[in-house]
């Protein structure tokens, strides 16, 4: 193992440095230019990152302890560094895609007040971002993982004063912290069974493990529930559709790059334990398929525009979560990629929308015909769709082949079958976005009867550029032979056919028979409101355990700490003094009523004398 | 004269002198000067310490002792700390008190330091009892006299309490004293001798009970918790930040130092329970401060919450929960200070404490919510800050020995958010409503954002390299853990 090269310390040093400049400097005096540090850092990361590709592509691969954190008797937690294939080919996309959105991020942001704010709570996410896939512990991962959490919470709250951010923000970090919880849970348990948590270490102290360790088997359910709270799956997804209360660049940057991307790697990173855990990977391919096939389904009916993009990323999402689930963690992190830049540039394509129209979310009743307007907008979009339909040659048909791949290699006939469905669904969501938001302008429909226009360069480039990724990134990687050359026809066939006939069914659905989408809900108003709420989940989690869980809080506060607890303590001075008293009330020098106390005790001595006897 | 009887005397002499002195400014300029040597004085102890040398470094005066009582004092990596916390807490409570308070108030403030001082160095559990009732009389004072409309019922509650618990503590040490007698046949009050013969039989168990209920008052562990939010909410800012930084330490403090250390088996055996206790004061502490409507009520129960982290980690046994529980000591010290601090600063101005007295301060006070929302993070546990450390190896300690006990310590930390966060967004990003007082909350002036920039700087590096402190701990934590 050779040196680490500088390029490693640059991707971690540079944004922390850029940070504090930002917060230091520019926050206070320059609050306009905030973004000047920032973008900077972002193009040093992104050359250091693609250093760092050339050299794992030649093979090499470092982990490197830098200082040790926290020493504690039978174990010590280190600060270390760790570049491998994995680690390098998620870093890649999220500088290439971090610095892409940052850069729209000047335009869409350029007249918020919040501009400033705005570019340190991103730059802290990208950062946290970068640490979680460069640490080389569990603990270290678990530290810049928080720090994503915390970013996105801040994020999503950004535009404080509404109510609707702060409840979003607050569920997010809650719904997390549940996760964050099981993951740090995972952490301890393994530090007590193998008395370390750095990767290296412990996947070699776990090789010699039996498969089937019930520890290990615990170990890696709870950092799949860590992983199910930051990426979105059931039943801990219920945070990421509310998500969409921030800004839309967060949007982008949460659903292709940063946050949700993190509970798939960590996945991919455990595979060493997961191996020794097939109980839990079977769990996690089934809960996986659920939740991709369930948010595709919900995805379709959404009206919001950034909503519907947030349920297919939870469906994808569940997709990854499948190929981990069978055991193919590469197909996992080559969809993850591939995603990362098709969805990208599909919220990017919405936030020019939503920046046109001046607000800060819209329905697709807002919308409508837009595709005269923002010729260009709607191109991307087209490119995007296509992508995430799985279209050949653009990006998404590679990487959802070698899921479809993975899951059929299983066998298992209906795990294939709900990821068919999940590609149909797919095919079919995404279209009726286009559909509905770019054609049309249906009777129903407000129709943006402004003068819409396409927006300036900052935002401009990166659609454009992600556009182009998305096109040809699958292609690219395929021709240098990054992705395995061999294409399998069966389940490329497949693949094709799913997406096809999804596009067919949106064509039918929604050009051929415009009305379909609001008839529906009109004639079956339950129907829409229970799958809505994602088939009543996110109602029943909300009265099964957020409001109990405050009722509960409220009780034991009120009505026990306050009313019982402290009124019975502090009635125990007042019962003393009362029995003083009436002790007192005894003595009051009234010969009488010695006697007749005298003469009862004498009696009740007596009759106890005479009843032992 | 030795270096630790200096240490307790400067302040002592020092309480008087400020209460002696010609005026409130004399006064208060006295306190800031002394408490500042003290700051000095505690920092320059613990340099040796950094190299690695954490083993016991003592002082004794006098040779012989009558039944046992002899004055001897001495410090290691548990007290240090805890020592330079104390000294560190005065000098900002003193920095963020008004300067129109009487004499009295920094006397007492001084005179509460050399209890501190005193009881983290006794060595002699005669002396330490000295110390321990010396240190209840200035806080009386203080929260009795300088505390807000509910002050005197509150000063009663909070004596009483004390009171009661520090009767248990005498009665337990003197029989523990008498019983080591008759089965050793010496006289000590020293607590490593007591600690290397420990007794057995049936009177252990009540001597035992006894000092735990002592010890437990103070902590405060449920259900002897009730003295704490009345004491905490009424207390001047100044007060608050020395009740829960520096004096439930106190109590943890003789759990670590005597308890343990001389019944090691009977605090292996009673491991589930007050392991047990420790998760439910984690747990119910969460709870009501998820309830509270008052923001120092909310900070005071936050305190019942993290104290538990502290008896989770001693009773896990294990050398990385002792460790682990001993931080968080150092680290509850600075984020709860810290936070009442904050809401000290809030009621300077406003004069109103309750959560929806305010709204949308992070538009007109800048300062304040970032302040707040650091060491509010650090307080609920963000890793990279001060506080997940300790509470993740007192956690980590536990789950080695009763992991279901760590689970419900770790549900803890998701309560934590959610009582933390929702407080956080009413004050300060909700719209204002109409009865609130935000107009009148103007930022923080240069020197309070000196004094926060200070305690952030402490509570990010001890976040992300607690390893000098942890390396203090460890000869004695070691020493603790070796003998169980």
């Amino acid at each position: 193992m050779s040196a680490i090269p500088v390029s490693a310390f640059l991707v971690l040093g540079t944004p922390a440095l850029a940070l504090a400049l930002a917060f230091f400097l520019f926050h206070r005096r320059l609050a306009r230019r905030t973004h000047w540090p920032i973008l900077a850092s972002c193009a040093v990361v992104t050359l250091a990152a693609a250093d760092l590709a050339l050299r794992a592509w030649r093979g090499e691969a470092w982990d490197q302890t830098l200082f040790t954190w926290i020493v504690g008797g039978p174990w010590s937690v280190e600060f270390g560094i760790r570049i491998d294939a994995l680690c390098v080919s998620v870093l890649a996309m999220v500088a290439v895609v971090g610095t892409l959105i940052h850069v729209y991020a000047v335009g869409y942001m350029a007249h918020d007040p919040g501009f400033s704010r705005f570019f340190l709570y991103f730059h802290l996410f990208f950062f946290s971002m970068i640490g979680l896939l460069v640490s080389n512990n569990y603990l270290q991962l678990y530290l810049f993982w928080e720090g994503v959490g915390l970013a996105s919470y801040l994020l999503i709250g950004f535009w404080y004063e509404r109510a609707s951010a702060r409840a979003a923000a607050l569920k997010a970090f809650l719904t997390n912290r549940i996760g964050d919880a099981c993951f740090l849970a995972a952490v301890l348990l393994l530090l007590a069974q193998f008395g370390t948590v750095q990767f290296s270490e412990l996947f070699e102290r776990v090789a010699s493990r039996p498969v089937s360790d019930p520890w290990l088997a615990w170990a890696c359910g709870l950092l799949f529930l860590g992983a199910a709270a930051k990426s979105a799956q059931f039943p801990l997804h219920v945070w990421l559709p509310d998500a969409m209360e921030g800004p839309t660049p967060t949007s982008a940057l949460m659903h292709a790059a940063t946050m949700v991307t993190a509970g798939v790697f960590l996945m991919a990173r455990s595979g060493p334990l997961l191996e020794k855990a097939p109980e839990v990977l079977g769990l996690i391919a089934w809960i996986g398929a659920g939740t991709a096939l369930g948010s595709a389904i919900v995805a379709a009916m959404k009206k919001d525009l950034k909503r519907i993009l947030a349920y297919s990323t939870v469906s994808h999402l569940g997709l990854m979560m499948m190929a981990i689930g069978v055991g193919h963690a590469f197909a996992a992190v080559a969809h993850l990629v591939m995603h990362g830049f098709f969805k990208a540039l599909l919220f990017l394509c919405a936030g020019n929308v939503l920046h046109a129209l001046g607000r800060s979310t819209a329905t697709v009743d807002e919308v409508g015909g837009l595709a005269r307007r923002m010729p260009l907008t709607a191109a991307c979009f087209a490119v995007g769709a296509l992508a995430l339909a799985g279209i050949p040659p653009l990006s998404g048909f590679f990487s959802k082949d070698l899921v479809l791949e993975a899951v059929d290699g299983r066998g298992d006939r209906l795990l294939m079958g709900a990821a068919l469905a999940v590609a149909v669904g797919s095919s079919l969501y995404i279209f009726r976005m286009f559909w509905l938001a770019f054609f049309g302008d249906r009777p129903r429909q407000g129709g943006p009867r402004a003068q819409l226009h396409e927006n300036g360069a900052w935002m401009q480039i990166p659609v454009l550029l992600l556009a182009l990724l998305s096109f040809g990134a699958g292609a690219a990687a395929w021709g240098v032979g990054l992705l395995p050359a061999e294409l399998s026809g069966h389940t490329a066939g497949l693949g094709l056919s799913a997406a096809a006939a999804g596009l067919a069914l949106s064509c039918l659905l929604f050009m051929a028979w415009p009305q379909w989408d609001w008839n529906w809900r009109e004639r079956w108003p339950g129907l829409e409101r229970w799958m809505d709420a994602d088939f009543g989940w996110q109602t029943f989690a909300h009265r099964v355990v957020a409001a109990p869980a405050a009722a509960f809080a409220r009780f034991v506060a009120w009505n026990w700490d306050r009313r019982v607890l402290d009124r019975f303590l502090e009635s125990s001075a007042e019962t003393c003094l009362g029995l003083s008293e009436g002790m007192s009330s005894l003595s009051r020098g009234m010969l009488n009523d010695y006697l007749w106390w005298m003469a009862a005790g004498a009696a009740c001595l007596a009759g106890c004398v005479l009843w032992a006897f | 004269m030795g270096f630790l009887t200096l240490l307790w005397l400067i302040p002592a002499l020092g309480a008087l002198v400020a209460a002696l002195a010609p005026s409130r400014n004399a006064s208060r300029a006295w306190a800031l000067l002394v408490s500042g040597a003290g700051l000095l004085y505690s920092a320059w102890l613990l340099l040796p310490y950094g190299r690695g040398a954490g083993a016991l470094r003592l002082e004794e005066i006098g040779r012989g002792s009558w039944l046992g009582i002899r004055y001897r004092m001495g410090v290691d990596g548990l007290s240090l700390p805890l020592i330079w916390l104390s000294a560190f807490l005065i000098v900002v409570a003193l920095l963020s008190s008004r300067r129109d308070f009487s004499k009295g108030y920094w006397a007492s403030f001084l005179a509460l330091e050399a209890g501190l001082f005193g009881v983290f160095s006794a060595q002699n559990l005669f002396y330490f009892y000295l110390f321990w009732e010396a240190a209840l009389i200035p806080m009386f004072f203080i929260i009795g006299l300088w505390g807000s409309e509910g002050r005197v019922a509150a000063a009663f509650k909070f004596i009483l309490y004390t009171f009661l618990g520090s009767l248990a503590l005498l009665v337990g040490l003197i029989y523990l004293v008498v019983v080591h007698h008759g089965a050793t046949g010496i006289w000590t009050w020293d607590i490593p001798e007591l600690a290397r013969s420990p007794i057995a039989g049936p009177a252990s168990i009540w001597i035992f009970a006894a000092i735990l209920i002592g010890f437990a008052v103070k902590i405060p562990v449920l259900p002897l918790h009730h003295w704490l939010p009345d004491a905490h909410t009424e207390a001047p800012a100044a007060g608050s930040i020395l009740l829960a930084g520096a004096m439930l330490k106190m109590g943890v403090y003789g759990l670590l130092r005597v308890l343990i250390p001389v019944f090691p088996d009977l605090s292996a055996a009673a491991l589930p329970w007050l392991g047990g206790l420790g998760a439910a004061n984690v747990v119910y502490g969460a709870l009501c401060a998820m309830a509270q409507k008052d923001l120092k009520r909310l900070v005071a129960y936050t305190s019942i919450s993290h104290l538990g982290f502290c008896l989770v980690g001693l009773f896990s046994l294990t050398s990385e929960g002792i460790a682990g529980a001993a931080l968080v000591m150092v680290n509850h010290g600075l984020s709860t200070g810290g936070l009442f601090l904050l809401v000290g600063m809030l009621y300077d101005r406003a004069h109103r404490r309750g959560v929806s007295d305010f709204g949308d301060l992070a538009s007109g006070a800048p300062y304040f919510a970032f302040f707040f929302a650091f060491i509010l993070l650090s307080s609920i546990g963000l890793p990279g800050l001060n506080g997940f450390v300790g509470e993740m190896m007192s956690l980590a300690g536990m789950a080695r020995v009763h992991w279901p006990l760590a689970a419900a310590g770790l549900g803890g930390t998701v309560l934590a958010a959610a009582y933390a966060l929702p407080a956080y967004h009413q004050v300060f990003w909700a719209p204002a409503g109409p009865g609130s007082v935000t107009a009148k909350v103007t930022d923080m002036e240069a020197g309070e954002r000196a004094l926060l920039w200070a305690l952030s700087a402490v509570i990010l590096f001890l976040g992300l390299y607690p390893r000098p402190l942890l390396e203090l701990m460890r000869p004695a934590v070691t020493t603790l853990a070796g003998r169980l």
